[in-house]
C-alpha cells in the first residue's frame, strides 16, 4: 500500500460514489469491488515471507435482497470516513459506530445495530480504497503493553519506557510515525509474549533490565497497533524478535500473525509482518529438555486438533521445523501454557529458561 | 284339510305391515332419524322432485328443437320457407327454455297451532316456553315447577282468562294444564323440544295432471323415477320413496295432511289437494279437493307439508347451506329461500344454459349380479335368448352374444325364462370372462366445471377457483364422472369445507364413510403448498373441496344415500381430479409467492434508498433531490409496474 495525502484519499472516496450514480443514472445495479478478505484469497508469498492478499473480488449489489443493507452501509462509512479526513478529526472504530447507528425515517430498523457490523465494512473499505485504516484517521481502542530501554515521543510527550512501573507503556490506538517517533534505544532484541500475566512476571522480575531488551505483549491475538509497532521497532530500530507464545495451536497462530501476517488482514501485512522474528517457544524439544512436570499437561480437545490441523495446511507453517513440531504436538496430545514454567520456580522464565534459550538460539 | 295344523295357526299372526310400521322401522334410511335432519329430508325431497320437473320441461323443448333440426338438415334448400319456419320454431324453443328453467321457491315457517311447550330448560335460558301460533306467550322459570301440581301463572289472550298449572314428575318430564276461563277447559300438553313447521316448495315445472297428484305424493313406492332393472338413467332419486315419505313423516308428527296445488297450462285451473296416506294400504286419502285461485303461476306445483322437526339457521347441516349447495350444482336454477324469520334469500341462477338430459341405458353385462340376471331373464320380452342378451344389453353384439351363448354352452333359441338357476349362472359367468366394450357414456349428465367455477365464484368470491370435469369411466359396468374444484381465500373462512355431490344432489351427511372424503384425506397436499398435519386428513385453510361423482347408479354405502361406496376405479378417478386441481391450486400459490416475495424485495431496496441517496450526496456533493430522482428513476427502470404500484 502506498502512503496517500488526505486530498487523494477524499478524492478515491467521492469517485466511489460517482460510480454508484452513474449506474443508477444508467438503471444498472451499482456494484461495489471488494477484494475478498479471506483464505481463498491470500497467499504465502515466500520471496518476503509474508501473508498478500490475491486479486479475486466480491460484488457488492444494492438491488440484492442480501447485500443492499450491506452496501448501503458500505456508503453511509465511506461518507462518514470522508468527513473525518477533511475535518481531520481521529474517531475510535465505536465512536464511528455511533455516529451512524440511527433508526431509518418511517421504519423499525437501524442502519447499524452493532459494532460488529460496522467494523469488517471499514476492512472493505480500506482495501476498497486501498488505504490504512490508520490513515483514515480511525483507530482501534489498544490493548498491549511495552516496557524497557526506551524513549518514545508520543504526541510531543517524551516517554521514558524504563520509568513506567508494573504497567508499562499502553500501546495507543495509532502508532504512525507522526503520533509515535523512537529517540534513544538502548535494547539488544525486542521478546514477545503472549500473555500479559507472563509479561508482568517479567516484568516485575525486571528482565528487560535484566537482558537489555524490550518487552512487549499483545495480551493473546495482537491487535493493529502492537503488530504495526513491533515492524517499525524491527525495521527503524534494527533489533532482532523472539516470540514467546503457549505450547498449542492458537499460540503458533499468534505467532505467525506477528511474524507473516494474519489472513484476515492480509492487506495489512506489510505494514506489520516481521518475517525475520524467530519462535523461543514454548515448543515440544522444551518438554524433555527442562524436564516439566506432567501435571503442567493439558489435554488436547476436539477443537485443539482442528485447529492444529488447519495451521499444518497453512502454506507459512510448511517448513521442515514447523511440520515436524506441529507433528509431535499432535503425538503428544497435550497443551502447555507458558505460565506453566512457574512450577518450576517463580523466576524459573526469567532467569534460567528465556536467557538459556536465546544464548543457544533455540528456536525455530 | 281341517284347517288346524300349525301352519294355520301361523298364518293368522302373518299379514303385511304396515306402511307407517315400516317408516318407524326404517326412519334412518329414508332420513328421518333426528328432527334436524328429518326437516332436512323433507326439503330436499320436495326439492329434488321440483328440479327433476323443470327439467323435464326443459328436455322435452330441447327434443322438439332437436326434431326441427334433423328436419332442416334432411332439407336441400336450406333456405327454403320450411327451413326458414323451422328455424323460426327452434328459436323460439329456445326462448321458451330459457323461459322454464328452474324456479324454486323454499320457505318454512312455524306452524299456526295449539298450545305448545317447548323445553329449553337445558339452555341458557332454562325455561319452559308456552307457545301459540309460533309465538312465545309466556315462560316459566323451570325452578318454579314442583312435583305437586300447582299454579304457576295465569295471563289473558284474546280475551280469554288462562290459568296454568303444572307438574313434573321423577323423570324430568313436564305437564302443564290450561284451564281457560270459568269454564274449566282443559288442555293438557306435553313438553317437546321440537317445533312445528311448514315446508312450503314451489317450482315452475310443469305441473301435475290431477288424478295422479294423490298418487305421487301419498303413495310410497310409486313414481316415473322408481327404475327398471340392471340400467336405467341418472336422476336424482332412485327409489321413488322420497316426497311421498315426507308427507308420511308429517302425518306421523303433526296429524295434519299434506296441502299440494298444481296447474298444468294458463288454461287450466289450479287444483289443489289435501293428502294423508292410508297406512295401512299404502294409498292416498283425499281430505280435501277444489281450486286454489290464489295459485298464480302458469304452470306449476307447491306443496306444502307440515312437520315436527328442529330447524337450524346456520352451519353445515342447516337448509341455508343445502339450498346453497343445491344451487351450485344446478347452476341454471334459480332458488329462493324464505326462513322462519321471514329472511329472504336468492340464489340466482350464473347461467342459463340448460343442463344435459342424461339418456337411458341398457343394463352393461359386466357388473351385472346373478339376482338381477335371473330377474331380467325372468321379465323379459324377447323370445329368444339371442335377441334377450342383443337388445336388453348394451355393447353385446349378435357375434358377442353368439359367443358368451357358445361358451355356456346353451341354445340360442331357447325362451330366457326357462332358463334355470345353473344356467343363468352358467351364463353370468361367461359374460364375465368375455371381453365387452366399456358401457356408453353419453347417458351421464354432469354440472360443467366451466358452471361450478362461476357457482363457486358467486357465493364464496374467492381468490382463485379451479375445477376440472374427468372424462367417464365404469365401475361394475355402470358408467360414472367425476368432477372436482377447489376454491381458495377471498371470503372463504378458515376452515376447511367439503362439499360433496351426488347426482347433483348435495350430501349432507354421512361425510365420514365416503369415498370422496377418503379420497381427500389420502391426498398428499403438503406437495400442493397447502398444510395438512401429518399429511393425512383434509387440508388446512381458507379452502373449499368440490367433488360430484355422477352415474346412473351411485354406489351409496347404504340407502340412507348419504355417502360414496369406495370403489378402487371411484377413488382413483377422485384423486386424479383433485389432483388436477390441486396443480392448478399449487401453480397460484407459488405464483402469488413469488409476487410477495417480489414486492417484498423491492420494498427492501425502497427502505434503504433514502439512507442511501443521502449519504451519497453528501459523499458527492451533489444536490439531494437529484440523487433521490436519479434512485427513483432507476427503480421505476427496473421494477416497473411492481415499484410503481407498490
Amino acid at each position: 500500500m502506498i502512503m496517500l495525502t488526505d486530498k487523494e484519499i477524499i478524492e478515491k472516496l467521492v469517485k466511489l460514489g460517482i460510480k454508484v450514480i452513474n449506474d443508477l443514472k444508467k438503471g444498472e445495479n451499482p456494484a461495489l469491488n471488494i477484494p475478498l478478505r479471506s483464505l481463498s484469497n491470500v497467499y504465502y508469498d515466500e520471496n518476503t515471507g509474508l501473508i498478500k492478499l490475491k486479486d479475486s473480488f466480491q460484488e457488492r449489489y444494492y438491488f440484492n435482497i442480501g447485500q443492499s443493507k450491506k452496501f448501503m452501509q458500505t456508503i453511509l462509512i465511506a461518507d462518514r470516513i470522508k468527513w473525518l479526513v477533511e475535518q481531520n478529526k481521529t474517531l475510535s472504530i465505536r465512536q464511528l459506530f455511533y455516529t451512524l447507528k440511527h433508526t431509518i425515517p418511517g421504519f423499525k430498523e437501524n442502519t447499524f445495530d452493532t459494532q460488529d457490523e460496522s467494523d469488517p465494512i471499514i476492512e472493505d473499505i480500506e482495501v476498497l480504497i486501498d488505504v490504512l485504516r490508520e490513515n483514515l484517521n480511525l483507530f482501534a481502542s489498544s490493548k498491549g503493553v511495552l516496557a524497557g530501554p526506551i524513549t518514545i515521543i508520543d504526541s510531543g510527550d517524551e516517554i521514558d519506557l524504563s520509568k513506567l512501573g508494573s504497567a508499562g507503556y499502553g500501546v495507543p490506538g495509532i502508532v504512525e510515525p507522526d503520533v509515535v517517533k523512537f529517540k534513544d534505544c538502548n535494547a539488544e532484541y525486542i521478546l514477545v509474549v503472549e500473555k500479559d500475566a507472563v509479561w508482568a512476571r517479567l516484568n516485575e522480575d525486571k528482565y528487560w533490565k535484566k537482558n537489555n531488551c524490550l518487552l512487549l505483549t499483545g495480551k493473546g491475538q495482537p491487535s493493529r497497533a502492537e503488530r504495526r509497532i513491533l515492524k517499525r521497532m524491527h525495521t527503524e530500530l534494527k533489533l532482532p524478535v523472539y516470540i514467546f507464545t503457549d505450547m498449542d495451536p492458537w499460540g503458533y497462530y499468534i505467532y505467525s500473525v506477528y511474524k507473516q501476517g494474519s489472513i484476515n488482514l492480509a492487506y495489512f501485512s506489510e505494514k506489520s509482518g516481521v518475517p525475520k522474528a524467530k519462535f523461543l517457544g514454548f515448543k515440544m524439544s522444551d518438554v524433555k529438555n527442562y524436564n516439566m512436570p506432567q501435571d503442567s499437561f493439558i489435554k488436547m480437545g476436539e477443537q485443539d486438533y482442528k485447529r492444529l490441523k488447519e495451521l499444518s495446511k497453512y502454506a507459512w507453517f510448511q517448513t521442515k521445523e514447523w511440520q515436524k513440531e506441529l507433528k509431535e504436538l499432535k503425538k503428544f496430545g497435550n497443551k502447555i501454557e507458558q505460565d506453566a514454567l512457574v512450577m518450576k520456580g517463580i523466576e524459573f522464565a526469567a532467569k534460567e529458561y528465556l536467557p538459556t534459550k536465546i544464548e543457544n538460539k533455540d528456536w525455530i | 284339510m281341517d284347517g288346524n295344523t300349525i301352519a294355520h295357526e301361523l298364518a293368522k299372526s302373518q299379514k303385511s305391515i304396515s306402511v307407517a310400521e315400516f317408516f318407524e322401522k326404517n326412519r334412518h334410511l329414508l332420513g328421518f332419524d333426528s328432527p334436524i335432519k328429518a326437516i332436512l329430508t323433507c326439503v330436499k325431497e320436495a326439492v329434488d322432485n321440483s328440479l327433476d320437473a323443470s327439467e323435464e320441461v326443459i328436455f322435452e323443448l330441447k327434443r322438439r328443437a332437436l326434431k326441427y333440426y334433423k328436419e332442416i338438415q334432411k332439407l336441400k334448400d336450406k333456405n327454403s320457407e320450411r327451413a326458414k319456419k323451422l328455424k323460426e320454431k327452434i328459436s323460439n324453443l329456445k326462448k321458451e327454455i330459457i323461459h322454464v328453467l328452474p324456479d324454486i321457491e323454499v320457505r318454512i315457517s312455524e306452524a299456526q297451532e295449539e298450545f305448545r311447550i317447548v323445553d329449553k330448560s337445558n339452555t341458557r335460558r332454562g325455561a319452559i316456553s308456552i307457545r301459540k301460533d309460533g309465538k312465545n306467550i309466556i315462560r316459566i322459570d323451570d325452578k318454579e315447577i314442583k312435583f305437586e301440581r300447582q299454579r304457576v301463572s295465569n295471563f289473558k289472550l284474546k280475551d280469554k282468562e288462562f290459568e296454568i298449572f303444572a307438574s313434573k314428575n321423577n323423570k324430568g318430564e313436564y305437564e302443564i294444564e290450561y284451564i281457560v276461563n270459568d269454564l274449566k277447559e282443559k288442555f293438557i300438553a306435553k313438553k317437546t323440544t321440537t317445533t312445528r313447521y311448514i315446508v312450503s316448495v314451489q317450482d315452475n315445472g310443469p305441473g301435475i295432471v290431477p288424478e295422479q297428484i294423490p298418487k305421487i305424493f301419498c303413495k310410497l313406492l310409486y313414481g316415473s323415477k322408481f327404475q327398471s332393472l340392471g340400467g336405467g338413467k341418472q336422476s336424482r332419486g332412485q327409489q321413488g320413496i322420497g316426497i311421498s315419505a315426507a308427507v308420511l313423516y308429517g302425518q306421523l308428527t303433526t296429524g295434519r295432511p299434506a296441502y299440494v296445488v298444481s296447474r298444468i297450462s294458463p288454461r287450466d285451473p289450479a287444483v289443489y289437494y289435501k293428502l294423508l296416506i292410508d297406512t295401512l294400504n299404502n294409498s292416498p286419502e283425499i281430505i280435501e279437493k277444489g281450486f286454489d285461485d290464489d295459485f298464480t303461476l302458469e304452470h306449476g306445483t307447491r306443496i306444502e307439508i307440515e312437520l315436527e322437526g328442529t330447524y337450524l339457521s346456520s352451519g353445515e347441516k342447516s337448509i341455508f347451506e343445502f339450498l346453497r349447495l343445491t344451487s351450485i350444482a344446478n347452476p341454471y336454477a334459480k332458488i329462493t329461500f324464505i326462513d322462519p324469520t321471514g329472511k329472504k334469500t336468492i340464489f340466482q341462477r350464473t347461467t342459463e344454459k340448460p343442463p344435459k338430459e342424461p339418456l337411458k341405458v341398457k343394463a352393461h353385462p359386466h357388473g351385472i349380479e346373478i339376482g338381477t340376471l335371473q330377474r331380467m331373464c325372468k321379465n323379459t320380452d324377447k323370445r329368444s335368448l339371442l335377441s334377450f342378451l342383443t337388445q336388453d344389453f348394451s355393447r353385446i353384439g349378435a357375434s358377442k352374444a353368439k359367443e358368451i351363448i357358445k361358451k355356456a354352452k346353451l341354445n340360442p333359441k331357447m325362451k330366457p325364462s326357462e332358463l334355470t338357476r345353473a344356467q343363468v349362472e352358467a351364463l353370468l359367468k361367461k359374460i364375465q370372462s368375455t371381453n365387452i366394450m366399456k358401457p356408453p357414456t353419453d347417458c351421464l349428465s354432469p354440472i360443467d366445471h366451466d358452471a361450478i367455477i362461476k357457482e363457486l365464484k358467486a357465493e364464496f368470491e374467492p381468490e382463485f377457483v379451479t375445477a376440472v370435469t374427468r372424462e367417464p369411466e365404469v365401475y361394475r359396468g355402470m358408467p360414472f364422472q367425476i368432477e372436482a374444484a377447489i376454491a381458495y381465500g377471498g371470503n372463504l373462512k378458515d376452515e376447511t369445507r367439503l362439499i360433496r355431490f351426488a347426482n347433483k344432489v348435495p350430501l349432507m351427511y354421512g361425510r365420514g364413510g365416503c369415498a370422496i372424503t377418503k379420497a381427500v384425506s389420502d391426498l398428499d397436499w403438503r406437495r400442493y403448498s397447502l398444510s395438512q398435519s401429518g399429511g393425512r386428513g383434509l387440508p388446512q385453510g381458507k379452502i373449499a373441496i368440490l367433488v360430484h361423482i355422477c352415474s346412473v347408479w351411485v354406489p351409496f354405502t347404504s340407502e340412507s344415500k348419504s355417502a360414496i361406496a369406495s370403489y378402487p376405479i371411484i377413488l382413483k378417478e377422485i384423486k386424479l381430479a383433485l389432483q388436477e386441481c390441486a396443480r392448478q391450486l399449487n401453480n397460484y400459490l407459488r405464483r402469488r409467492h413469488r409476487e410477495q416475495r417480489k414486492k417484498q424485495r423491492i420494498n427492501i431496496f425502497v427502505k434503504y434508498s433514502t439512507e442511501l441517496v443521502l449519504a451519497l450526496s453528501r459523499l458527492t456533493g451533489k444536490n439531494e433531490k437529484e440523487v433521490e430522482k436519479i434512485m427513483k428513476e432507476c427503480l421505476t427502470k427496473r421494477y416497473g409496474d411492481d415499484y410503481v404500484n407498490r
